[in-house]
């Protein structure tokens, strides 16, 4: 009886009789039994309340029987009397719980019936949002569509955006205890089947109890789960993951959760925002370029502060030696604990103000950060130069369009500045080559993390660092290995220039 | 794994023991400037400048001098006079006393040369006078700037009156064989500090200095230039007027011969009339030209007086011996220091005036 | 003939640039200027070009050795000498790389010591180096092949600021051209030779390239930009110190980084040295995976067991070099093993691999006609 805690009740083949099914469904207070007429004991409904769209159900299903009564016999009568077409006759009593908890309802004759009838009654309005404006992967210009916690809403959106007879999706079930729906989209002709039959075997190998949103999924599936870096790119934009369908990559929605996760992507992924290809590519491109100096700056500021200030004094220009001292004249830290404070408190400022209800979280953070930051200068606890880096810092570590990409800045820059206190600016090389080797290390979905920077190819390279123009981005990146190569062919259109010619 | 991750942690936790040799900018006491002097009774006298940041921003400079027996502890014994540990990396300005330059800098060179901490641009430069004076008439000035001397120097440097020299330079030219060291020669009195010339040496002890104006013709003799100032006077039509020459850009060449034992110096400048006397008229291409040659005359002779001195004295700052060994083959030092003061080095200057200012 | 490596460890041709320009840039091109000029004075890059020349024979040598039956050296003792005098030569070998290892680790560290740490004892840095090390050579060969990549590629910049000590350049110095006797330029052709060393890897790590045969060319570009890097650091040093001032200056390639100044960045060379670190570590990383390799090969090792041990080797040995003057025989004595290497072994070796390869086919032939 206790065999689904041992976890292992996928693998069993429990044989249940259709009335056993019912009886044990019987303990939860939303299960109902209700026979249609007066007499108990014939045209049983067992179905559970809380899925099941009531007002269908009377108007459709009810209706119909009532004024059929007479006629139907047997369970395939029904099929000819009630407007459902999904209806399937089984005696298979692990299907019908299956199917109850999705919604359907049971229909016998008579109670004690070995078999029933299956029909979808499912509600599928209510509790979820229909519309998700994806204020965490803004962008100005573009689509602001994305996707919600509906499954087969998801879908829909995304069959209706991309257009094309070549979108797969592919379905499976993860879960023991409750089974959730996983769709895994990818574009025949395109993808890779390694790629697809790779995440399939490790779903199927997965054993967890609830997958509650495609972050877990997604750590759940990862090559490796003791890095900080994401190995998978999720979004809850719908041109994101079309964008990289098109590249040759995988798409994966969990239901319950609008947040789908895209694989096997590369480090050079996650900083990339859709809005760079809204905008012309040299404003596309000066921006990328940007956002990887801001990220470079927000690991390295604060860690060469210490560095400089603890072992290297000699490297400080000589017009900037006056601030630097006498603005750490008086505080009584050694830089590295200097640093580590503000640090410290830059942090606990975010996570306040992550949890606190939007119009005092605004005023909270900046009454925090200023007031903070000048009382702590006043006070010689910090010192004002070192205030404005480590602000600057924390600025430039939002510049990520990933959101989980900059919680891997906030948490690498930790390494560096130890690093940097105990040894200086070797240390800070020491901490460069400890991170290149744990991300060439890396692989997402057994393609290699760094992908086109170490494994070299210069093509992709230059589609990475900048974002190039139209007529060049015709490939696709190789280290996905799709099966087609080319996206479109941009010399096509020229044939239009002869005629504006006069 | 378990060994892997061990060895990973052991590495994490080994830097913890390394932050003993740490150097927190707040808690040293960074010298931007240090004096040497020889005193009466043979003793060295060291002092050192450095930046106090009491109130503000602005620095305080101020020193500290010591006397010692040996240029080489110089520094530990200011230590014992501090309160906060000295560090010489930021030094910027090395000055030496003209007693202690005249007896011996090979100590101070020896020591300065392979310390790893200071870097190659440091200035250095000789005193008329005490290096320890020197360095407190900085503290006293109305702008608070311990780099005063440094900054001075570099400045002329820039404006090219001065040549070219910093701690690279300075020993280049004591280790190499082919040429002597010369160094910036300031002065002043009263808390006045002056940039007065030039001070040459013979291998580490000072034998002479030159003035401003035959500073300028020696950078042109040495290695051309691209501005600076010569001032001048000269005779037309019975009148005497000073003239200031601005020197746009001036090309050097040399050339050797062997046989003869004699090197000719080439040095073309291309002029700016700065400053001339009213009564001249720049329009007047036969009077500009009149001037060119007088000025040139001037320049040519006062040229080959500097490099007949040098001679005498047996010096070589210029680097005659340097050019002539790169054009022989299997070059001798010892025959060419010997025919060195009989040699017939001549300097020939030519001046082109281009422009005259805006106005007339 | 099945492979010796299995294909998802081996890296792509492209690669043996960088492992074998990573290896041969190291520590040898902070201070050699001060041993060349001391026998050749000016006409040190006449030496430079004799000795990359030697250098690119010898290479070519190499790959006329290796080939698909026999893909690393060991293979070529075998095929030679039969096989207990192969594993005295295997063993010889392993010494040699050893040693190359042993002598940029204790040099590097040397540095650091004398420049920027003088109060941290060996030891420490020593276990840095090392665990690093242990990181990288645990993750595989396509670790290794990527960190000579980015130790490459990331200080390119520096290139850049060779501009600062040509302000101060005599160019005086680098005359007369050809002053000096053809001996003097032998002898420092000599010093050369070591510093050209980053090759012998090759001969180990050759299964371990896809289409290894195509590579050739790279390796020889490689050689080619090492020969580059070093006549630019060369002619800089010449003319920016003259000749005496350079028996007095040990690591003139640092003490020229001294004069650079950039507006907001005073003293480039604590940034140089600390950068330097990058350059180094494919030095140590590709020797000791060439030990690894070359124990589990010949000897039948099982690396997880050798690492430990060839890491405590290694510490004990830059303990135990603890004087400048023990540190410069360390360097003497692997550049006179890596002479002898050069000149006639790998040649030697290669011609009778030659010679053993057409006896063979001849009998082949013989065999079926």
């Amino acid at each position: 009886m206790f065999s689904w805690l041992r976890g292992s009740s996928k693998k069993e083949e429990i044989k249940l009789s259709v009335p056993e099914a019912l009886e044990i469904l019987h303990s939860s207070s939303d299960f109902l039994p209700v026979s249609i007429g007066d007499d108990e004991n014939i045209f049983v409904m067992s179905y559970y309340k809380s899925l099941i769209d009531a007002q269908d159900l009377q108007e459709q299903f009810i209706c119909s029987v009532k004024r059929a009564r007479d006629d139907i016999k047997t369970l395939e009568d029904l099929k000819t009397y009630i407007p459902y077409e999904d209806v399937t006759i089984t005696s298979d009593g692990k299907k019908v719980m299956d199917n109850l908890l999705e919604g359907y309802i049971a229909f016998q004759i008579y109670k004690e019936q070995k078999e029933c009838a299956l029909i979808k009654v499912l509600n599928i309005e209510g509790g979820f949002r229909t519309e998700n404006d994806t204020e965490n992967e803004f962008s100005v210009t573009g689509p602001k569509l994305g996707f919600v916690e509906d499954l087969d809403m998801n879908l829909y959106m995304l069959r209706k955006t991309f257009v094309t007879e070549k979108l797969s999706f592919k379905e499976v079930s993860l879960g023991n205890l409750s089974k959730s729906r996983i769709v895994i989209v990818y574009v025949e002709g395109i993808t890779n089947e390694k790629h697809i039959e790779n995440v399939t075997e490790r779903i199927n190998n997965i054993d967890f109890d609830v997958v509650f949103d495609g972050s877990l999924l997604d750590q759940l599936l990862s090559d490796n789960q003791n890095t900080p870096f994401p190995l998978f790119l999720g979004t809850e934009r719908i041109d994101r993951a079309i964008q990289t369908l098109i590249n040759g990559q995988l798409v994966i929605f969990t239901s319950g959760s609008p947040y789908a996760i895209t694989g096997p992507s590369s480090l050079f992924d996650f900083f990339i925002s859709p809005e760079d290809y809204y905008l012309p590519w040299i404003i596309g491109s000066f921006l990328r370029v940007t956002r990887f100096f801001a990220v470079a700056f927000s690991i390295f500021a604060t860690s060469m502060y210490v560095a400089v200030l603890t072992f290297h004094y000699e490297m400080i220009p000589k017009d900037l030696l006056g601030p630097l001292v006498y603005s750490r004249a008086n505080v009584p830290f050694p830089p590295v604990l200097e640093v580590l404070f503000l640090e410290i408190t830059i942090e606990l400022l975010r996570e306040a103000g992550a949890r606190l209800p939007t119009k005092i979280g605004q005023t909270l953070g900046i009454v925090g950060g200023i007031v903070i930051g000048q009382a702590s200068v006043e006070a010689s606890l910090t010192s004002s130069v070192l205030l404005i880096i480590v602000a600057l810092a924390a600025l430039a570590s939002f510049t990520t369009p990933t959101s989980r990409m900059s919680n891997t800045i906030r948490l690498l820059r930790f390494p560096f500045i130890i690093l940097a206190a105990f040894l200086g600016g070797l240390g800070i090389v020491i901490g460069i080559v400890f991170l290149l080797v744990h991300l060439m290390r890396l692989q997402s979905l057994t393609s290699p993390y760094l992908a086109p920077l170490y494994p070299f190819r210069s093509k992709d390279m230059w589609g990475f660092l900048f974002r190039p123009p139209y007529n060049f981005s015709t490939a696709r990146p190789a280290y996905l290995r799709p099966l087609s190569k080319w996206r479109y062919n941009p010399k096509r259109g020229n044939k239009t220039k002869e005629i504006d010619k006069e | 794994m378990k060994k892997r991750s061990l060895l990973v942690l052991l590495m994490f936790s080994i830097p913890f023991l390394s932050s003993c040799s740490s150097f927190v900018i707040d808690d040293v006491l960074v010298v931007q400037g240090i004096g040497l002097d020889y005193t009466k009774d043979g003793k060295i006298r060291g002092t050192a400048l450095f930046p106090l940041f009491r109130e503000s921003t602005t620095e305080e400079p101020s020193t500290i001098s010591v006397t010692t027996d040996n240029t080489y502890n110089i520094l530990q014994k200011i230590n014992e006079k501090s309160a906060l540990r000295l560090v010489e990396g930021q030094t910027r300005i090395l000055l030496f006393g003209k007693a202690y330059a005249k007896h011996n800098i090979e100590e101070i060179i020896h020591s300065f040369s392979r310390s790893p901490s200071l870097g190659r641009r440091v200035h250095v430069a000789v005193v008329d006078g005490k290096a320890e004076t020197m360095l407190q008439a900085v503290t006293k000035k109305d702008v608070k700037e311990s780099l005063y001397i440094t900054d001075l120097i570099e400045q002329n440097i820039h404006t090219e009156n001065l040549p070219y020299t910093n701690l690279h330079v300075f020993f280049s030219n004591y280790y190499g064989k082919g040429r002597d060291v010369f160094l910036p020669y300031l002065g002043g009195e009263k808390n006045e500090i002056k940039l007065k010339g030039l001070a040459i040496f013979d291998k580490e002890r000072l034998v002479t200095t030159l003035n401003m104006k035959e500073t300028f013709l020696f950078k042109l003799i040495r290695s051309g230039s691209k501005n600076g100032l010569y001032h001048t006077f000269i005779k037309a039509e019975g009148k005497k007027g000073a003239v200031v020459l601005r020197n746009l850009y001036a090309r050097q060449s040399m050339t050797y011969s062997k046989k003869n034992n004699s090197i000719k110096v080439d040095v073309h400048i291309n002029g700016l009339l700065k400053e001339y006397p009213a009564w001249v008229n720049a329009k007047d291409r036969k009077q500009v030209h009149d001037i060119e040659s007088q000025i040139k005359d001037e320049l040519t002779k006062n040229g080959n007086r500097i490099v007949q001195d040098m001679q005498k004295l047996q010096v070589d700052p210029i680097g005659f011996e340097d050019f002539a060994r790169s054009k022989t083959r299997h070059f001798d030092w010892k025959e060419f220091h010997n025919r060195y003061p009989d040699m017939d080095i001549k300097v020939n200057i030519d001046v082109k005036l281009t422009q005259t200012g805006i106005g007339e | 003939m099945s492979k010796l490596v299995d294909e998802k460890f081996q890296v792509s041709p492209f690669l043996v640039f960088f492992l074998i320009h990573g290896f041969q840039i190291g520590v040898g091109i902070l201070a050699f200027q001060r041993l060349v000029a001391k026998y050749a004075e000016q006409d040190s890059w006449i030496s430079l070009c004799l000795a990359s020349f030697a250098i690119h024979i010898v290479i070519w040598f190499c790959y006329k050795m290796l080939s698909e039956e026999q893909p690393d050296i060991i293979a070529v003792h075998q095929f030679l000498f039969g096989k207990w005098l192969s594993k005295l030569l295997d063993f010889a070998f392993l010494v040699y790389i050893f040693l190359i290892c042993l002598t940029i680790f204790r040099t590097y560290i040397e540095v650091l010591q004398l420049w920027m740490f003088p109060l941290l004892p060996t030891w420490v840095l020593s276990l840095v180096i090392i665990a690093i090390t242990y990181y990288i050579l645990t993750s595989g060969f396509r670790i290794v092949a990527g960190i000579a990549f980015f130790s490459v590629i990331l200080p390119f910049f520096l290139w850049v600021m060779l501009i600062f000590p040509l302000q101060f350049a005599n160019y005086r110095n680098l005359l007369p051209v050809w002053d000096h006797s053809v001996q003097d330029i032998l002898m420092a052709s000599k010093v050369f030779m070591f510093e050209f060393s980053g090759f012998e890897p090759l001969l180990i790590f050759y299964p371990f390239i896809k289409k290894a045969h195509k590579s050739q060319k790279f390796a020889h570009g490689a050689n080619a930009l090492s020969f580059f890097t070093y006549l630019i650091i060369l002619l800089v040093s010449l003319v920016y110190f003259n000749k005496d001032e350079l028996q007095h200056t040990i690591y003139p390639t640092l003490s020229m980084a001294k004069i650079i100044e950039i507006p907001f960045i005073q003293r480039f060379e604590y940034i140089v040295i600390s950068l330097w670190f990058l350059v180094i570590i494919p030095g140590i990383s590709i020797s000791t995976w060439c030990c690894a390799r070359l124990c589990k090969r010949s000897f039948s090792l099982r690396p997880s067991r050798f690492l430990p041990f060839l890491f405590a080797c290694l510490f004990a040995g830059a303990l135990f070099f603890d004087t400048r003057y023990e540190i410069n025989s360390l360097g003497k004595y692997s550049s006179f093993v890596g002479l002898f290497l050069f000149i006639l072994y790998i040649p030697l070796l290669s011609i009778l691999t030659m010679i053993k390869r057409k006896w063979h086919r001849m009998k082949k032939k013989q065999k079926e006609a």
